[in-house]
């Protein structure tokens, strides 16, 4: 009668778990023939030690055919048994070196099938060791150690087992095995392999533990009969290694890992031999017990339990391969991905530093990409992308690897040339970028920038991938569709510039950054009508140092938002302290400039929102100068974030006017109050240059009924010259320089008009426009 | 063979009758006791020896007798003597008593050495009756094993107690015990057939028995097993909370413990409420696979008829002279007093005209292949020829 599919896995589980609870030797082996027998409804079962019979269930005390049972050869026969009669015998071994044990199973009724084979097996094996942990026991009882071991293991092969029965799916479970191998083995690798199903010569790994993503790819397949695994299954026996690299055939991959001791046990399918499972230690005093082996044999049997549906075995080969290969090739472009590259990378560069030649690595970004994805959507993005791949794949020497890091960004590594032929290589790739792409009826031309790098000897492959995109950047610097390569000079900047950001940043932390304030002045009272805010950077070596000298690198360093953020905050507190101290200069509005990433910044009407509300300060008391070519940049966004702003009450101005492409439309629309005439038109004031644009920015503010405040002024000429023209406000160095607040506050401290003015500025004005336009500085 | 009846309520005339018209026949070799335990135990014992001095006797209080031409309903006392004898048979019987340190098994082991006393008749088989309440009657079957080996088969029943599962009784010879496993081995010239079917069906699909300690099973699939069983089989919401109505419910619904070539069915003795556990009759073991099952009149009629079928085809054609079965007494809880009625006219119809003689157990022994042979819920028929 054929045993249905599934009731052989679970005769095994409950064989695990009957077996378990036996207290001795004698009861686990008089118990254990007893539950091998009922298992395959079997009417004899004994188990052989030395040619002993130490354990027999089926005959008559006495009436025990000794001399036949010792005399059964390994595997299946039939037998003709005195008292029994005719019947079908299977001899398994029990423990696989030293072959002192064996089981012998007698049925009358069916042969064998090759799943009980392996269940018997199993189950002798699984007896063994039971039954040579028990002898441990016996000889340590106090040892609670092994009776835990025992318990782990029995408990793991347990799951394995429940894993099958819930047909769970093959990779799971054929995991499930090498991780409770590794993990019971203490083994720091376990890897189990299987025999390819169209070439018999390899073998293919299936599941494994310890075993880094990039050497995954490199040990996937394993030629039959070369290193441990191989052996095992070459020579269908267990196979120990004390010293993994003496041999035989090491894999050097796991050699360079330094992994020394490991052993391997050959797996079984339908009673042929399918692959090998291994488990391997970096610990060189690590020797593997008798104990332990016939651990990894039991597990090894498992394996071939879960083994026997047919399909599944190609199934598994082919999902771990996809799977490795999912996990190393970018999914978009077929490309390595970043994890590939780097891995061989370095393993060119170990090659170059053997054979003394060179490797160069070809960094590659696409120009100006994000608004092509922007503007013509995300799927003409991806097929550019994968259009590119192409070009690059064919423009590079076949032994090359193209590989795609993130976005836009590809990487190339050339082994074996020097920095000239690399670069001729750049050249095919910017000239194979810049042919047209057409897509949809469009033709894009793209261009790219590419950084080279060549390898130092005793650098690390994260080195060279950032030396070479250090000189991407610096391709893009100087103006895109261009190739630079890698220099010391660029090394040394760019160590200078990672110094200066990491001051930076401590800047922002330490408190190193200052404010200070400038008057902004009615121009025919000479009040005090705003300050505007100005940051500095008390740097411990260098002194104070101006904006200029770091708010270009702190935009680029991504700090700008905080340091931003600190001007806000450091604004409102200062107002908040001159309120308290009762200056006159609490009474003003400060005003802060914002960049164009901090206009873009989402959060950043709720970060104002938050600083007046903690200093308890009216929205009006603030002000953002924004310049205008970052408004006119774009002007729809902008629009909706000034609306956002102007509803906090803050103050709003049009900062270097002039200087920008404005739309007049625009101008209207942004809900703005000042604008403020760049210092370059003021300057042309001295009689020099002409007043036209001042006057036409002065007549346009008027009529869109803005503020006006010119900037940089410095001499009296030009301070007349702007109150004949009726320009409401001025700031400059004749009006005051940016000082410490402190200082600032002594000069106003007995009033709205600074002292130190010139008499000459509260002249009335020449040109007969009313003075002191009603317009107060805080509405 | 001959088989004799007798519902008289006095256990000395009931026994001294049933005993003589079991007697009919010539040269009995073994008698079989199947009564009620309201009788007056050593009394109706001690009167069958009387009635037939010398020739060696087995029985046990029971759950309800079964004789063709007669019908037996729990609480009817009533009291079946089988005698089986002839030229060609051999038997020797024994007894052995379940003890604190070796329990059943040993029990069983010393019993079954009787079969080295009996002849060397070309076909043999060890029959035992054993205390139901005793303890893990797989243990039975192995110590047996051991015993016998694998040539002999073994067939036999748990006595039973009219349901009250207090104390059931086994007879050897004049004694009346408890605790204990009593052996006949039998030989014989003319062939032996075992009949084994249950006649319940699967209910779903099955289910890992992921913990369980003995006979008390506490989850299948990592979920509580009194919870799944309920569920599963719909119970009737009574079953949910009393026991009375719970051990009903579970008499027509087992559980199947999945083994090489179908299942062993284990009877559902009653259910952990507290702990949602369920408690069965026999080992569940851990590891294993599980069904639950049910089963109608129909089903238990059917096999009824396979359990005879087998029986008498083991005959190899020879005309059976009698059959004994052992009935579990869930069985009988399907298909009610009508339904006894029909069983017992089918066993007939298959013995034609030979008498039939058996009892409703607690639990049935009958071992023809591999090691395991201990049944709940099932009928095993041994057509004797």
């Amino acid at each position: 009668m054929e045993p249905r599919r599934d009731w052989l896995t679970h005769q095994l589980s409950e064989f695990l778990a009957g077996v378990s609870s036996y207290p001795d030797e004698g009861a686990a082996l008089d118990g254990g023939v007893e539950r091998l027998a009922e298992a395959v409804e079997a009417e004899v079962a004994a188990v052989l030690i030395d040619d002993q019979v130490v354990a027999c269930v089926g005959f008559r005390p006495g009436q025990v055919p000794e001399a036949q049972l010792i005399a059964m050869r390994l595997g299946t026969s039939t037998v003709v048994v005195p008292s029994l009669g005719e019947a079908y015998a299977l001899t398994v071994d029990m423990d696989d070196e030293q072959r002192r044990a064996r089981v012998v199973v007698l049925r009358l009724d069916a042969p064998f099938s090759h799943e009980e084979a392996v269940l018997i097996r199993g189950m002798a094996r699984v007896l063994a060791l039971t039954v040579r942990l028990l002898k441990l026991l016996e000889l340590e009882r106090s040892s609670r150690q092994q009776l835990l071991e025992r318990q782990q293991l029995l408990e793991r092969l347990f799951r394995i087992q429940r894993s099958i029965s819930h047909r769970a799916p093959i990779d799971v479970v054929l995991d499930a095995i090498t991780e409770g191998a590794s993990a019971l083995l203490d083994a720091e690798v376990a890897a189990l392999r299987l025999v390819d199903d169209e070439d018999p010569s390899v073998l293919r790994l299936v599941s494994s533990v310890g075993v880094q993503p990039d050497v995954l790819e490199a040990i996937a397949t394993l030629q039959v009969g070369v290193g441990i695994g191989g052996k095992a299954f070459a020579e269908r026996r267990l196979v120990l290694a004390d010293d993994y690299s003496a041999g035989p055939n090491p894999l050097p991959q796991f050699v360079a890992l330094g992994l020394h001791t490991a052993m391997a046990a050959p797996v079984y399918r339908d009673g042929k031999v399918a692959g090998s499972l291994l488990v391997a230690s970096y610990d060189p005093d690590r020797r593997y017990s008798l104990t332990e082996q016939e651990m990894l044999l039991a597990f090894a049997e498992h394996t071939s339990l879960a083994l026997n549906d047919a399909s599944a075995l190609h199934a598994v080969n082919r999902a771990y391969a996809d799977a490795v290969h999912r996990a190393t090739h970018d999914e978009l472009t077929g490309l390595p991905n970043r994890a590939l590259v780097i891995d061989r990378l370095a393993n060119a560069m170990m090659r170059a530093s053997r054979t003394d030649s060179a490797v160069c690595v070809l960094f590659i970004d696409l120009d100006r990409f994000k608004s092509i994805n922007d503007s013509l959507g995300h799927s003409i993005g991806d097929e550019v992308l994968v259009r590119v791949a192409d070009r690059l794949r064919t423009a590079v020497r076949p032994g090359d690897t193209v590989g795609r890091l993130s976005g836009d960004e590809f990487v190339v590594v050339c082994e074996g040339i020097d920095v000239c032929a690399a670069a001729r290589i750049a050249e095919r790739i910017a000239e194979a970028v810049s042919v047209p792409i057409s897509l949809y009826g469009r033709d894009l031309v793209m261009s790219c920038s590419v950084g080279l790098a060549r390898a130092c000897p005793d650098a690390s492959a994260d080195d060279v991938l950032r030396d070479a995109d250090v000189a991407m950047y610096r391709a893009k610097e100087r103006g895109r569709a261009r190739i630079e390569v890698f220099d010391e000079a660029f090394r040394a900047q760019m160590l200078a510039r990672i110094e200066m950001e990491h001051a930076l940043r401590r800047a922002i932390a330490n408190g190193e950054l200052r404010l200070h304030y400038q008057p902004v002045v009615q121009s025919d009272s000479g009040f005090l009508t705003a300050i505007e805010a100005l940051v500095r950077w008390q740097h411990p070596e260098f002194g104070l140092l101006s904006p200029d000298l770091f708010v270009p690198l702190a935009e680029e360093a991504g700090l700008i938002i905080p340091l931003g953020r600190w001007v806000i905050e450091e604004a409102c507190r200062q107002l908040s302290v001159w309120r308290a101290d009762q200056s006159p200069l609490g009474s003003v509005r400060v005003a802060v400039n914002l960049s164009a990433r901090q206009f873009a910044d989402a959060n950043l009407v709720e970060l104002v929102g938050e600083a007046l509300s903690k200093f308890r300060l009216p929205g009006a008391s603030l002000g953002f100068e924004i310049t205008e070519s970052v408004l006119m940049d774009e002007a729809e966004v902008a629009v909706e974030t000034l609306r956002r702003l102007k509803r906090l009450g803050v103050h709003l101005a049009i900062d270097d006017f002039g200087t920008g492409y404005s739309s007049l439309s625009y101008l209207q629309l942004f809900p703005v109050d000042t604008i403020k005439i760049d210092r370059s038109f003021v300057q042309q004031l001295d009689g020099t240059g002409s007043d036209v644009i001042v006057s036409a920015v002065i007549s346009l503010a008027r009529a869109l009924d803005l503020e006006v405040v010119a900037e940089g002024v410095e001499t009296m000429a030009q301070f007349d010259e702007l109150r004949s023209l009726s320009c409401t406000a001025v700031q400059g160095y004749l009006l005051g320089r940016p000082k410490a607040p402190e200082a600032l506050a002594d000069d106003y401290s007995s009033g709205m008009t600074n002292p130190r003015c010139s008499s000459a500025m509260r002249k009335p004005s020449q040109s007969g426009v009313a003075a002191s336009a009603a317009r107060s500085s805080i509405s | 063979m001959g088989v004799g009846r007798s519902d008289d309520a006095d256990a000395g005339v009931a026994g001294a009758t049933a005993a003589k018209a079991a007697l009919a026949g010539p040269d009995p070799r073994l008698l079989i006791v199947f009564c009620s335990d309201s009788y007056d135990l050593p009394t109706l014992v001690t009167a069958v020896t009387e009635a037939a001095p010398g020739i060696p006797l087995i029985g046990c209080s029971t759950a309800g007798e079964l004789s063709v031409s007669g019908d037996a309903l729990a609480g009817d006392a009533a009291v079946v003597v089988t005698a089986i004898g002839g030229e060609g048979f051999s038997v020797a019987t024994k007894h052995a008593l379940a003890t604190e340190e070796g329990g059943l098994r040993e029990a069983a082991f010393d019993a079954a050495g009787c079969m080295s006393d009996v002849e060397p008749l070309t076909h043999s088989v060890l029959l035992v009756l054993t205390d139901g309440l005793a303890g893990d009657q797989e243990e039975v079957v192995r110590g047996a094993y051991r015993a016998v080996g694998a040539t002999v088969p073994l067939v036999g029943g748990c006595a039973g107690d009219d349901l009250k599962m207090t104390a059931t009784f086994q007879f050897h010879g004049t004694e009346v015990l408890r605790n204990a496993v009593v052996a006949a081995a039998i030989s014989s010239e003319g062939p032996l057939g075992i009949g084994v079917r249950h006649g319940w069906r699967r209910v779903g699909d099955p289910m890992l028995v992921t913990h369980s300690d003995g006979a008390i099973l506490f989850t299948l699939d990592d979920q509580p097993a009194l919870d799944a069983y309920l569920e599963r089989l719909g119970a009737p919401a009574e079953a949910y909370t009393d026991p009375a109505a719970f051990t009903q419910f579970a008499l027509t619904h087992p559980l199947g413990v999945s083994r090489r070539s179908g299942e062993e069915v284990r009877f559902v003795a009653e259910a952990d409420f507290e702990h949602r556990s369920l408690v069965c009759i026999a080992n569940v073991p851990k590891g294993g696979l599980a069904w639950f099952m049910e089963g109608d009149e129909q089903s238990v009629l059917e096999a009824t008829d396979a359990a005879c079928g087998e029986a008498l085809d083991a005959l190899d054609g020879e005309t059976p002279l009698g059959m004994v079965a052992f009935d579990c007494i869930a069985r009988r809880g399907v298909m009610g007093d009508a339904g006894i009625q029909r069983e017992v006219d089918r066993l007939a119809d298959f013995a034609a005209g030979a008498p039939v003689a058996g009892f409703y157990t607690y639990g049935e022994f009958a071992r023809t292949r591999g090691t395991t042979g201990f049944h709940n819920q099932t009928l095993v028929v041994l057509a004797v020829a």
